[in-house]
């Protein structure tokens, strides 16, 4: 195959001048690919079975040296796709001048961490969930001028945006400084439409989480902004896709906030290897709290309620969630009952899984799952793990909601 | 035979691939799926079982770095379980813009069924669902059931109904 060599251009020779490149995005795909396929082969030949019983020192320092490298090649083409979030805020700030002439609210736009980067797959999804978290703000969190007036505000409303990167996450923040969730209207719908009893009283942080769920909403007159109930669908199903969560904090008259925490980047993930019975899962690295191997008497077993297992952990009872159960069958070839537990954290609470053993920490490359493995539950898609094997990433979310239900 | 066909090569100007079946072996029966879809064929290889799919998805391999289920036909059909030997086979297919393996007992050979040999006007399937078997191909005095791949590997319930196999 021939390289073709592109005309020269005033825009290119502009590019070259400040050291900038355009790259079409499909070939850095490529090259993402390709790096991962390199990792793959590496740890499959120097984990090969025929190096077996060798005596191997100098084999091993220049293992431990490629593993490095190939470590760096995979951290530069992660590096090659990542773009400042402020592309992504920009488009923010002009839809919020425009918001500010249908509502006529006079709105003051914070931007701060703009230069956080960020996996340019996961920046283009992010514009259209930030857009319905910046409306619902400018339409029902922020008073009219009147109104702010009225409670000693300033008259000017104030939206924060704000990115910033917390270990392997990103963590952009919308918050105002308006009136705040009311707590009466969302728990009045919310009894409505079946997600608490009549008489339930929920944790805040449990009450929030309902605004996102599909076809609710509190607004009471459906502006052409807001309040047609499907915004906060659309920022659920997309952060699902994006492996990141939700977070709403809220105060009356105060003002909302709306964290969401997304990973830097798709490709590649930082797991923990666990094997139960003949089957992998892989975990990502920053949802495990702790490794406890339980001693007999801190496992609880409940009968009541169908009965469930709780993990008595420095005085806290921490659900169990036991991965055969959950997935109604039985996990192949179990010789002995699991004997550690793996604690994960996640946004409903901490949650116990049994496994039999903890192999590894690795970088795992993602596949999605597809076709006749889209029915999975609770799993992000599939790992290649270096020996060639395949582990089943676990989505601990799902796994602890479908522990609380 | 045409004389300009490369060496090695048996399809000669005149073939349809539409028209090409690979057929293989589920214990004494034929059966044939449409060779367009598939993309290779390999020896058994180590399998990874995966919670939460049907007991017929016996799990998945890694292809050089492509993730596939694989699916025991036999299984699939509900006819009995067979340890897998050395003629034992996995037939990779994309279905759907989806990889499956099909787990088979062994291949036989790629023939080319014009639909002139295919049988298809029967209502093969008891059921009103769409059935499974794209046709009956005839081939000299054998036959090859030909399967419709995408309803192979849907969720359909397609295995024989119980009282066929009380009846046998």
């Amino acid at each position: 195959m021939s390289m073709a060599v592109e005309p020269q251009s005033t825009a290119t020779a502009t590019a070259a001048d400040s050291g900038l490149m355009r790259v079409s995005s499909d070939k850095i795909s490529r090259l993402m690919d390709l790096v991962g396929e390199l990792s793959l082969s590496v740890s499959e030949t120097v984990q090969s079975p025929d190096l077996q019983g060798l005596d191997l020192s100098n084999f091993d320092t220049a293992v431990h040296r490629l593993n490095m490298i190939v470590r760096e090649v995979q951290d530069a083409a992660t590096d090659l796709r990542l773009v400042p979030i402020d592309d992504v805020f920009r488009r923010l700030r002009r839809m919020v001048r425009e918001l500010e002439r249908q509502t006529g609210k006079s709105i003051d736009m914070v931007i701060e961490g703009g230069d956080t980067a960020i996996d340019k797959l996961v920046a283009d999804k992010l514009y259209d969930p930030l857009l319905h978290v910046v409306r619902n703000s400018a339409d029902h969190g922020l008073e009219p001028p009147a109104e702010r007036l009225a409670t000693g505000k300033t008259e000017q409303g104030r939206i924060t945006l704000s990115a910033a990167q917390v270990g392997s996450e990103v963590q952009i923040i919308v918050a105002d400084d308006g009136r705040g969730l009311s707590r009466e209207k969302i728990l009045k719908k919310a009894r409505e439409k079946g997600f608490f009893g009549e008489t339930e009283e929920p944790e805040p942080a449990a009450l929030w989480k309902v605004i996102f769920e599909p076809g609710f909403s509190t607004a009471e007159t459906v502006s052409n902004l807001s309040g047609r109930g499907v915004g906060m669908d659309v920022l659920n199903s997309t952060m699902t896709a994006l492996r990141g969560r939700i977070a709403v904090d809220s105060t009356a008259g105060q003002g909302t906030r709306v964290a969401l925490h997304i990973p830097v980047s798709l490709a590649f993930l930082d797991c923990i290897i666990l094997r139960l019975g003949s089957q992998l899962f892989a975990v990502p690295i920053d949802v495990v709290s702790e490794i406890a191997r339980p001693n007999p008497g801190e496992l609880l077993a409940i009968s009541a309620e169908g009965g469930s297992e709780m993990f008595r952990l420095r005085g806290k009872h921490v659900p169990v969630c036991r991965l055969d159960q959950f997935y109604g069958a039985p996990i192949g070839d179990r010789d002995a009952p699991s004997g550690v537990l793996v604690v994960f954290n996640t946004s409903n609470g901490a949650i116990a899984v049994p496994v039999d053993e903890i192999l590894d920490r690795q970088q795992v490359v993602m596949k999605p799952l597809i076709g006749r493995l889209a029915n999975v539950r609770a799993s992000w898609g599939c790992a290649l793990l270096g020996t060639g094997e395949v582990a089943l990433v676990l989505d601990c979310e799902r796994l602890g909601a479908g522990v609380s239900s | 035979m045409s004389d300009k066909a490369p060496a090695g090569l048996s399809f000669n100007d005149t073939d349809n691939i539409d028209e090409m079946y690979l057929t293989f072996a589920l214990a004494n029966e034929e059966y044939g799926v449409g060779i367009a879809g598939v993309t290779e064929i390999v020896g058994m290889q180590r399998i990874m079982s995966v919670p939460d799919v049907p007991h017929y998805i016996k799990g998945v391999i890694n292809l050089r770095g492509k993730v596939i289920p694989l699916m025991d036909v036999r299984l699939r059909f509900g006819m009995p379980e067979r340890a897998y030997d050395e003629r034992t086979v996995v037939i990779v297919m994309d279905v759907a813009d989806a990889p499956i393996g099909l787990i088979v007992d062994g291949v036989s050979e790629v023939l080319e069924i014009p639909p002139a040999q295919v049988d298809r006007h029967t209502q093969f399937g008891r059921s009103t669902q769409r059935p499974v078997i794209a046709g009956i191909g005839r081939i000299g005095d054998r036959v090859a059931v030909l399967l419709d791949t995408s309803v192979l590997v849907s969720e359909t319930d397609i295995a024989v109904p119980t009282d066929l196999i009380a009846a046998e």
